[in-house]
C-alpha cells in the first residue's frame, strides 16, 4: 500500500515537469513575437506588423559564429490589414507555418496617425489577452510604424527585444525620454485622463545617407576624397568669415528624427507624445520630458549646457541630478487654481573651457542661477504646453482629491478644464556641488 | 488535557486563515471596487468589522458552552425540528459555496495558464483532492495547512512588496469612493466574503479542549482581514480604481506586473503554483465541513461512504454554470446574501438568543 501510495506521489509531482507541454506546443513550433506595429489601415481598421526572430539565424550571430551568407535577415517583418490583433496573428499564421505567440512580445510602436485618432481599441484588447504582459513596453512612432521597425538596425545588439530594454533604461541617463509599460499607461490614462508614451522616428538623414553609401559603386578615388574635403574646408573658412556661429541647442531640444547626427542606427528615441483622454495630442521634445521626468519624481541624472552669464560666448555643460523629491502644491486661489512647483537639483561641472573664469564662489552662484533660469524657462514652457492641451501628464490634480468625499464629485469637477486656467509658479534651486578633477586653467 | 485526533490552536489557525483569505486570489477584490469605487479598502474594513462583530458573539456563547459546537447549540436553542433546519442550511450552503469555488478555481486555472486543459479535469481533480483531504481527516487537512501557511504567506506578501515601486496612494481619494451609502452599505453586506470564519463555531468540539476559540478566531480574522486589506490598498495603488474594478483577477494582474530590471520578472508563475495549493486546501476544507455538518445532524457514525456521493453533488452544481462571468457574478451574489445570512446573521441571532436564555445560568465546565 505505502509503495503504490509513493508511486502515485511520485506521479503526481512528475507531472509539474510536463508543464511546458501543458498547450501541446514545442518550442520549435512556435514563432515568438518581439514587436508589434499599429498603423492606420486602408482596407480594414488596421494595418499590423509583426518582428518574429528566426531563432537559427539570431542564435548563431549571439554566438558570434559566421553568418551563414544566405542573405537571410534574422527578423521577419510582415504586416497584415485586419480588425483587431488576434485576427492578425491568425493571419501571420497563414503564411508563417508555425503557431505565433506573444509570451516574448516586448514593444508595441503605434504610429502617430492612429494615436491622433484613439488610442482604447488599441490598449484594451492587449490588456486582456493573456499573452501580452502590461509591462510590455508603448512607443509612438512619428511616421509609419511598420517602416520603423524595418529601418531598426541595432548595431551593437543582434536581439530587438534586448536593444529596447536597453533604450528604456537610458532613460536613467539622460532623462529625455521616458519607459512607459502598457499598464502604467493606461491605468494612469484611466486615473489621471492624461499619459504621455516616449516618441521614436526615423531619423531620414542618416537613412538616406547609409542607403546612398550602401548604393555607391566603389570607394571613393583620392582626388573625389582630396575634393570633398576642401569644400567641407571653404564652407567653414566662410562661416568664420561671415562671423556665423550656430546657437547654442540643447541635446534636449530635438525632436526625435531631427538629431542632427551621421551614422549608426538610424532611428531616434527623445520626447514625449501626450495623450489626453484616448487621443493623442501633442508632443514634446527631450527638454519637456526631462521636466515631465523631473515633476514625476522619475528624474535621475541628465547633462545640459548653459552659457557662462558673465562670457556669454563661453559655454559650460553640467551634470544634473535630483536633489530633492519635487515639492508640488495645488491650491484653490478663488477664481482659479495656484499650481507652485519647487524643484531642488543638485549639479556638477562636466566640461568647461575656461576653467580660470569659474574659481571663485560667486561665479558658481551665477552659474547656479544660469541652471536655474534655464530649467525655470523648461518647466514653465512645458507646464504652459500641456495646459493649452488640457493634458495634466504631471498628476497635479491627483493633490486635489482629497478636497472631494466622492468619486463623483471629484469627476464633475473636471480637473483638465481647470487645469487649463491654472496659474502656475516655479522655483528652481540648482545647488552646485562639484567642479571635477580640475577647477581651473593654466 | 491533550485529546488525541483533535485539531491545536496553531492548526485551527492555519485552517481558518487559509480557508477565509483564498478568495483573495479570485474575482473577490474586483467587487470591493464595484461596490465602493476607489474606498474599496473602506468597504472591506466595514465588512470586516461586521464580520468580528459577529465572531465575538458566537464565541462568547461557545465559551459558556465548552465542548459543543453550533451544530448542537442551533437544536438545543431552537429546537430539534428548528434546530436541524437552520443545519441543513449550513449543508446547503456549504455545497453551493464549495461548487463555487471548485469552479471558480477551475476557472481562473484554465483563465491565467492551462488555456487548453478542460476546465472539468481541473475540477475533478480538485474534487479528488478534497476528498482524499476528508477521507484523511481535519487533522491531515489542519496540518497540511498549517505546514503550507509559510509558503502562502510568502506567496501573499512578495507581490506585495515588490509592488510597492508603483504605488501611487493619492490614488485611495477621495475618501468616500462611489459615496457614503454605498460605501456603509455595501461593506455591510460584503461581510459574507468573511462568512466562513463561522468554521471555528462549527469545528467547536473538534478541537483540543484547552484551545482559546474566541483568541484563535479573533486573531485569525484579524490577520485574514489585513491580507485582505493590503490586497485591496495595492490593487488601489497600483491600478487604481476605473480600472481596478474591471480586473478579473485583480491580485494574479498585480503579480504580473512586477517586474525588476531584465532579471525579476514573471513571477506570477512560481506564486500561481503555491496559490493553487492554497485554493485546493479551501476546497477540501468546504467539502470537510459539509460532510461534517451533515454527520452530526443524521448522527452518522462513518462519513466515509458519503464522501463519493457528496462529491459527485458537487461536481454536478459545480458544472451547471454556463460561463466564468456567470459563475463569477453568482458567487458574488450569494456570498453577499444567502452566504452573509447564513454564516454571520443566522448564527449571530441564535448565538444572542441563546446568550439570552443562558443569562444568570452558571457557565457549563467543559467534559474532561
Amino acid at each position: 500500500m505505502k509503495g503504490r501510495f509513493a508511486l502515485l506521489t511520485l506521479l503526481l509531482l512528475g507531472v509539474n515537469l510536463l508543464s511546458g507541454c501543458a498547450g501541446i506546443g514545442e518550442i520549435d513550433e512556435t514563432a515568438f513575437v518581439f514587436t508589434i506595429t499599429f498603423d492606420k489601415g486602408e482596407k480594414a481598421p488596421y494595418q499590423i506588423g509583426t518582428r518574429i526572430p528566426v531563432p537559427r539565424l539570431l542564435g548563431r550571430i549571439q554566438g558570434q559564429l559566421a553568418f551563414s551568407g544566405d542573405g537571410q535577415e534574422p527578423y521577419i517583418n510582415t504586416q497584415v490589414q485586419t480588425h483587431s490583433l488576434a485576427e492578425a496573428l491568425v493571419m501571420t499564421q497563414l503564411f508563417t507555418g508555425r503557431e505565433v505567440s506573444l509570451d516574448h512580445a516586448r514593444t508595441i510602436i503605434i504610429s502617430e496617425d492612429l494615436a491622433r485618432e484613439s488610442i482604447e481599441d488599441v490598449c484594451q484588447p492587449l490588456l486582456r489577452g493573456l499573452e501580452i504582459r502590461g509591462t510590455t513596453l508603448l512607443y509612438i512612432s512619428r511616421g509609419n510604424a511598420f517602416r520603423f521597425i524595418n529601418e531598426n538596425k541595432p548595431l551593437l545588439e543582434v536581439n530587438t527585444s534586448k536593444f529596447i530594454e536597453l533604450v528604456s533604461r537610458e532613460q536613467n541617463v539622460h532623462g529625455l525620454t521616458t519607459a512607459m509599460p502598457l499598464n502604467l499607461f493606461y491605468s494612469t490614462l484611466a486615473t489621471e485622463g492624461a499619459a504621455v508614451i516616449p516618441l521614436a522616428a526615423i531619423n531620414e538623414t542618416v537613412l538616406a545617407a547609409a542607403k546612398a553609401k550602401e548604393r555607391e559603386p566603389t570607394a571613393l578615388t583620392k582626388d573625389e576624397q582630396a575634393d570633398r574635403e576642401a569644400k567641407a574646408e571653404m564652407s567653414e573658412e566662410q562661416a568664420e568669415e561671415t562671423g556665423e556661429k550656430p546657437p547654442l541647442r540643447s541635446v534636449g531640444s530635438y525632436l526625435p528624427g531631427s538629431i542632427p547626427r551621421s551614422g549608426g542606427n538610424p532611428i531616434d528615441f527623445i520626447g514625449l507624445a501626450v495623450f489626453r483622454n484616448d487621443k493623442m495630442v501633442g508632443v514634446l521634445d527631450g527638454n519637456s520630458a526631462l521636466v515631465y521626468n523631473m515633476l514625476r519624481n522619475n528624474f535621475h541624472r541628465t547633462i545640459i549646457s548653459v552659457k557662462m552669464p558673465r562670457h556669454p560666448d563661453e559655454t559650460v555643460s553640467l551634470l544634473l541630478y535630483k536633489g530633492r523629491p519635487p515639492r508640488i502644491r495645488v491650491e484653490d486661489a478663488g477664481t482659479r487654481y495656484k499650481i507652485s512647483v519647487e524643484l531642488v537639483i543638485d549639479c556638477d561641472m562636466e566640461t568647461v573651457s575656461t576653467g580660470d573664469r569659474i574659481r571663485s564662489v560667486e561665479s558658481l552662484r551665477d552659474l547656479e542661477t544660469a541652471v536655474e533660469k534655464q530649467l525655470q524657462q523648461w518647466v514653465e514652457t512645458t507646464i504652459s504646453m500641456t495646459q493649452e492641451w488640457g493634458a495634466d501628464i504631471f498628476g497635479f490634480g491627483n493633490r486635489l482629491r482629497s478636497a472631494f468625499l466622492t468619486w463623483d464629485e471629484w469627476t464633475r469637477f473636471n480637473w483638465s478644464e481647470a487645469y487649463k486656467h491654472a496659474e502656475v509658479s516655479v522655483v528652481i534651486t540648482a545647488n552646485l556641488r562639484r567642479t571635477g578633477l580640475i577647477i581651473g586653467t593654466y | 488535557m491533550r485529546k488525541s485526533n483533535r485539531l491545536g490552536a496553531q492548526e485551527l489557525y492555519a485552517l481558518l486563515l487559509i480557508t477565509v483569505s483564498s478568495l483573495v486570489y479570485f474575482s473577490t477584490p474586483r467587487y470591493f471596487f464595484l461596490i465602493a469605487g476607489n474606498a474599496a479598502w473602506l468597504a472591506l474594513s466595514i465588512a470586516i468589522s461586521v464580520s468580528l462583530i459577529c465572531i465575538f458573539i458566537v464565541n462568547l456563547l461557545l465559551k459558556r458552552r465548552p465542548g459543543q459546537n453550533l451544530i448542537s447549540l442551533n437544536t438545543q436553542i431552537l429546537g430539534t425540528w428548528l434546530g436541524n433546519v437552520v443545519n441543513m442550511l449550513l449543508v446547503g450552503h456549504y455545497v453551493v459555496t464549495g461548487a463555487l469555488i471548485i469552479r471558480l478555481f477551475g476557472e481562473a486555472i484554465v483563465l491565467t495558464s492551462l488555456r487548453s486543459l478542460p476546465v472539468s479535469v481541473i475540477m475533478i481533480t480538485s474534487v479528488l483532492f478534497g476528498l482524499y483531504g476528508c477521507y484523511k481527516g481535519w487533522n491531515v487537512i489542519a496540518k497540511s495547512c498549517w505546514i503550507s501557511l509559510p509558503f502562502i504567506a510568502l506567496s501573499v506578501f512578495i507581490p506585495l512588496v515588490l509592488a510597492w515601486t508603483y504605488w501611487e496612494p493619492s490614488y485611495l481619494l477621495p475618501f468616500f469612493g462611489k459615496g457614503v451609502d454605498d460605501t456603509l452599505f455595501g461593506g455591510v453586506f460584503a461581510a459574507g466574503v468573511m462568512g466562513d470564519i463561522i468554521l471555528t463555531a462549527l469545528l467547536a468540539n473538534a478541537v483540543q479542549p484547552q484551545v482559546n476559540l474566541m483568541k484563535v478566531s479573533i486573531s485569525a480574522m484579524i490577520v485574514t482581514g489585513l491580507i485582505f486589506m493590503l490586497v485591496v490598498v495595492a490593487n488601489s495603488m497600483v491600478n487604481s480604481y476605473p480600472v481596478a474594478a474591471y480586473i478579473t483577477i485583480p491580485y494574479f494582474s498585480l503579480a504580473r506586473t512586477l517586474s525588476f530590471g531584465r532579471f525579476l520578472e514573471r513571477l506570477e508563475s512560481v506564486i500561481f503554483i503555491i496559490w493553487v495549493f492554497a485554493a485546493l486546501l479551501k476546497i477540501a476544507v468546504m467539502i470537510g465541513t459539509g460532510i461534517y455538518v451533515y454527520k452530526q445532524i443524521f448522527n452518522i457514525a462513518d462519513t466515509k461512504p458519503l464522501l463519493l456521493p457528496y462529491g459527485a453533488i458537487l461536481m454536478t452544481t459545480a458544472i451547471m454554470p454556463k460561463s466564468f462571468p456567470v459563475v463569477d457574478k453568482w458567487s458574488w451574489i450569494y456570498m453577499r446574501s444567502f452566504g452573509f445570512v447564513i454564516t454571520l446573521i443566522l448564527p449571530t441571532l441564535i448565538a444572542l438568543i441563546g446568550l439570552i436564555k443562558l443569562r444568570g445560568k452558571q457557565e457549563v465546565k467543559a467534559q474532561p
